[in-house]
């Protein structure tokens, strides 16, 4: 994973600047999303693997899909992708994309899991909490997973706020084996 | 240790009370691989090189490669459980072991932990295994000696408290018998001992355990081993482990006497770790910073002056200097010092102990070289009268040598040259040694003066260890005076000097050897 995202890098950042300098960040974030989802189709990643078919039919095959959309800069990005064996890391560069576009304009994205669904007044709080460590524009996905019996589980890229339930008692665990 | 019902229940009532219920906050990261105990984790951005991770509440891993996408990790003991996508959580802690008098008399593993099944360590401080040694300032030079009981060693190269001495030789040469022999020689003076075993077999360490418990050398001395079943990174780190347990003597003003067996395994383990980090091999495979493994361990035997000491400890200790003295021994193949791991620990010690195969077979033990061994600093720091008595030792076996190879290919030999050839013999033959019986300055005082004052030539060579072992007994009973006043002070003058040469007449004329 470490690896692939190394080396998809690279042309992420090409295509950011790319898409900053002509002021198309939204276009260019949605066209690399319909691409990753292409590109991580099964048949289409087996196809990618393949070394009989030609680059020009592996890129052809994108501006099939998804016709009009597909403008001549992606057309060349994706061109120079192919010659270089890495169409199937266009997921890699998506992802690396879009947290680029949302440093750029300030915006982070936090996972909250919980064990039951915060309120709208919950919600609020998290929501200014989280802005106002980060000052920036937060934007909170829910999720509610039964499992961790209470409380809640954030997550900010590498940064963990843990205060499940599951894991105290996991720790009471440690503390009274010790 | 056996605990009834009512016990346990009360054990887990305290630690109950003692639990607190807080959100947990901090970095984490995901395995993306883990084989031959090297896990790469994806995330975990804020780690530090040398943090302490986290992957189950007891596996702790810790980081030494930082890369863009990745933080290289190595894993402190059994991996096998750590499976891909594992979450691991950095700690913000160095890697500590537990430090202070409370490990002396034990046994430990590489992070501090008992394995001599006589119950949890109760220490009260830790300390980081990596610390930097004591800078230019802070330091003294070496000034008082550190014996080892061994004639070869202490009379013609010496130790010093601060030293360190290498003793290099290749396999079965003795070279662990010289280290515990210099374990065994600190009883009563106040020196406290680690011995660090690295990449041993596990029979090894036990036996000497049981011999330092048989002369009673364990209540002053730490084993820390690091078998050679156990991980890499563990027999890696040993040597810091030990190392930070006897800086936390020489820090409050005492002396510490640490032992690494051997160096030469301990670099093995960390061109295993590097080359599974992928970093690049160099020569011999072994990394790049394979200088600095040693140079930055061995740099923090030192010995350091009354300021630092009274800094370090807020003022509770004044006046008072602070050491410790590194034994590092490394082991050659087939004689070979010009190695690379050899060369650059010879480099970075203040002089060697070098041990032969050939002396060894010839019965001569220990079988240290004279010629090629070197004390850089020791001789600053000698007792007085081994320093003015040791001379006569070491001149005496260096014509010897020079004249046993030319008298091999001469028939006729004038007188002086073969009373030079048998006055050799006899000092190589006294400089034989049994292993575990280190001698006091009276008993080294005397066995030299002998020697150089020709007590020795009329004692047949096959007998002259039989003299010298009844020689040390009658001065012990008869003489126990002078001797214990050798032991004491050091001290050589003309009064000691007619009084031990009386002594030993004495005994010419009365002793049975």
């Amino acid at each position: 994973m470490a690896d692939t995202l190394t080396i998809a890098r690279p042309y992420a950042e090409a295509a950011f600047e790319y898409a900053k300098a002509h002021n198309a960040l939204a276009q260019w974030s949605e066209l690399l999303a319909a691409l990753a989802a292409v590109a991580a189709d099964e048949q289409v990643k087996d196809l990618l693997k393949n070394p009989r078919v030609t680059n020009v039919a592996k890129v052809k095959l994108f501006g099939d899909v998804l016709g009009d959309a597909l403008g001549e800069d992606a057309k060349r990005l994706l061109d120079m992708m192919a010659e270089h064996h890495r169409l199937s890391l266009l997921g890699e560069v998506a992802s690396i994309f879009e947290s680029m576009r949302a440093a750029a304009e300030n915006r982070i994205v936090a996972e909250a899991v919980s064990a039951l669904e915060p309120t709208v007044e919950q919600k609020d709080k998290i929501s200014a909490a989280l802005k106002e460590k980060f000052n920036a524009d937060v934007q909170v996905n829910y999720t509610v997973d039964p499992a961790l019996i209470a409380g809640m589980r954030l997550k900010i890229g590498d940064w963990v706020v843990d205060s499940t339930a599951t894991t105290q008692l996991e720790k009471l665990r440690a503390a009274i084996a010790q | 240790m056996k605990l009834n019902p009512s016990e346990i229940s009360d054990l887990i009532k305290s630690r109950l009370e003692g639990f607190e219920v807080t959100a947990e906050k901090g970095s984490e990261g995901t395995v993306i691989s883990i084989a031959d105990g090297i896990a790469r984790i994806y995330g975990l951005s804020e780690a530090m090189y040398g943090e302490m991770v986290q992957f189950d509440e007891n596996t702790f891993g810790m980081v030494l490669n930082l890369e863009r996408d990745s933080v290289g990790v190595v894993v402190l003991g059994e991996y096998e459980h750590i499976s891909e996508g594992d979450s691991v959580r950095c700690t913000g802690r160095i890697l500590e072991v537990p430090v202070g008098p409370e490990l002396l008399g034990r046994v430990v593993d590489a992070l501090g932990r008992p394995i001599d099944g006589k119950g949890p360590i109760d220490a009260k401080v830790t300390s980081p295994v990596e610390r930097i040694a004591p800078g230019v300032i802070d330091r003294q030079s070496v000034d008082q000696p550190l014996m080892t009981g061994i004639k070869t060693v202490d009379s013609m190269i010496p130790i010093g408290r601060g030293q360190r001495e290498l003793i290099i030789g290749d396999r079965q040469t003795g070279k662990t018998a010289i280290a515990i022999d210099a374990i065994l020689r600190q009883k009563d003076t106040g020196v406290k001992c680690i011995y660090v075993a690295i990449g041993q077999k596990a029979s090894t360490v036990r036996n000497i355990v049981t011999k330092l418990e048989e002369h009673g050398a364990m209540e002053y001395t730490t084993v820390v081993a690091a078998n050679a079943s156990d991980p890499a990174a563990q027999q890696y780190l040993a040597a810091y482990s030990g190392c930070a347990m006897g800086e936390y003597f020489r820090d409050r003003g005492e002396d510490a006497l640490i032992i690494y067996d051997d160096l030469t395994k301990q670099a093995w383990a960390y061109r295993q770790i590097s080359l599974l980090l992928r970093r690049p091999p160099g020569r011999e495979a072994y990394p790049g910073d394979i200088f600095y493994l040693h140079s930055r361990l061995l740099e923090r035997a030192a010995r350091v002056n009354a300021d630092y000491v009274e800094n370090f400890t807020k003022g509770e200790v004044k006046g008072k200097t602070g050491s410790l003295t590194a034994l590092p021994i490394i082991e050659t193949q087939a004689g070979d010092i010009s190695a690379f791991v050899p060369t650059n620990v010879i480099s970075i010690t203040d002089g060697q102990i070098f041990l032969e195969t050939s002396l060894f077979a010839q019965g001569i033990r220990p079988a240290i070289n004279a010629g090629l061994s070197v004390s850089r600093v020791g001789g600053a720091a000698q007792t007085k009268v081994i320093k003015k008595l040791g001379g006569g030792v070491r001149l005496d076996l260096a014509q010897y040598r020079e004249l046993a190879a030319f008298a091999q290919f001469a028939s006729d030999l004038d007188a002086a040259t073969r009373a030079q050839l048998e006055r050799g013999k006899r000092v190589t033959e006294l400089m034989k040694q049994p292993q575990y019986s280190p001698l006091s300055i009276g008993e080294m005082a005397a066995s030299l003066y002998a020697a150089n004052e020709g007590f020795l030539d009329d004692v047949p060579v096959e007998k002259v260890q039989a003299f010298e072992q009844a020689l040390h007994a009658f001065l012990n009973s008869s003489y126990a005076e002078l001797m214990a006043k050798l032991n004491e002070t050091g001290n050589w003058n003309d009064e000691i000097e007619s009084e031990l040469r009386k002594a030993i007449e004495d005994f010419k004329a009365n002793g049975v050897y």
